[in-house]
């Protein structure tokens, strides 16, 4: 993935399809306009403003003058599509390959598939103590306010963040070991 | 925002958690579509998010929960429900203990009745033991989407269920772990729509020394 770097040959290989670069547009940019949405926008409409703001994008390469702000300018097209979502604009008409590079990536395989849930189990079961996974669950779940989970479990935020952090690391290491050929 | 800025802040935590306002978002997403190691971190962190929000809560729906050490969590049988009624105790909530390893077999009946436990302390608190199990039964409310059991001991949390509304429509039992020795209580609380709790019943119990 960090081979690429967006440049104007980056942008040039979009508009010609190639399907390497293409791939890696989508690989990269699918997950973080998924963060971006993530807390306010349903799940179900995420993968629908995901795909819309792709097809936008590489439709609308030619409106990029320099290929180095392509990050911005998926920014500001999701920036866009999500006021429309809130006004629930129809997006135009699609031509068939757009459709299938956009829809090669999955939230659903990637983010929530059967490796993402065993590494989630994996980094539950290595955190230091039973009360730390307890305390995850309960951000994982989402119901209130962190700073009464702060509360609830007598952490600061502080701490609530680096647990995070230690959980993650331990998460990222156990999602690679699922995805190990 | 420089890179060196974004993690000596915490910025991926504090974004995933959705401690950031708008604006700091706003800032922080400028920058991690623009760099590589916090574009990896975020893709990291948020499909731990997603994809523990969903285990979290397919464990709380299926009962596989293990909240405190040793301790599980499950639906109860008919025989259960048996015990209640047996107990006395058709409308509100009740709590038997069970010796450990004795499934089956009902040995006492601990006095936490509907309407004490909410107003007051109960006349008779009882002690419990490491490995007990806490039978439930969770007066339904029009107003929780779910409920939620929370164990509490010397004013520290130890422990918090989620149970859906289809597992509190049946009796469900909660094994005790390790607890510390001396007074407890069990809040059970129903979770509205919009996440907000309310208290159903407050029951305190003493756990005593091994």
């Amino acid at each position: 993935m960090d081979r690429f770097s967006f440049d104007d040959l980056y942008v040039r290989r979009l508009k010609e399809h190639d399907r390497e670069t293409g791939e890696h547009f989508v690989r990269y940019f699918s997950p973080l306009l998924v963060a971006k949405l993530r807390g306010r926008l349903p799940v179900q409409d995420i993968e629908d403003v995901r795909q819309d703001v792709l097809f936008r994008v590489l439709k609308r390469l030619d409106n990029l003058r320099e290929g180095c702000k392509l990050p911005q300018f998926v920014l500001g097209t999701c920036n866009n599509v999500m006021l429309e979502q809130y006004r629930k604009v129809r997006t135009e008409p699609l031509e068939e390959w757009l459709l299938l590079l956009v829809g090669d990536w999955d939230i659903e395989k990637d983010f929530l598939g059967k490796e993402a849930a065993a590494a989630v189990r994996q980094a539950l079961s290595e955190m230091r103590t039973p009360r730390e996974a307890e305390i995850l669950r309960a951000i994982y779940l989402d119901d209130e306010d962190r700073e009464e989970v702060c509360r609830r479990y007598d952490v600061s935020p502080d701490n609530l963040r680096v647990l995070l952090h230690r959980a993650k690391k331990k998460f990222t290491a156990a999602f690679r070991r699922q995805n190990e050929p | 925002m420089r890179h060196e800025d974004a993690v000596q802040d915490h910025a991926v935590e504090r974004y995933l958690l959705g401690e950031m306002t708008e604006d700091q978002r706003t800032i922080f997403e400028e920058h991690y579509f623009d760099c590589h190691a916090c574009a990896a971190d975020v893709t990291d962190g948020t499909r731990m998010m997603m994809a523990g929000r969903r285990v979290a809560t397919e464990d709380s729906r299926t009962g596989n929960v293990v909240p405190m050490r040793k301790r599980f969590w499950f639906a109860a049988a008919a025989a259960a429900s048996l015990a209640f009624t047996l107990a006395g105790g058709s409308a509100g909530y009740l709590v038997a203990i069970r010796q450990q390893h004795v499934p089956t077999e009902l040995v006492r009946v601990v006095g936490f009745e509907t309407g004490v436990s909410r107003s007051g302390t109960p006349t008779t608190i009882p002690v419990l033991q490491p490995g007990d199990e806490l039978r439930l039964d969770i007066e339904p409310s029009d107003d929780a989407v779910r409920y939620a059991a929370d164990v509490s001991c010397g004013g520290k949390t130890q422990s918090t269920i989620d149970i859906s509304r289809e597992m509190a429509a049946d009796a469900v039992t909660l094994r005790l772990g390790e607890l510390p020795a001396g007074p407890c209580e069990l809040v059970i609380q129903g979770v509205r729509k919009d996440g907000k709790r309310f208290r159903i019943t407050v029951n305190p119990f003493t756990v005593g020394e091994r």
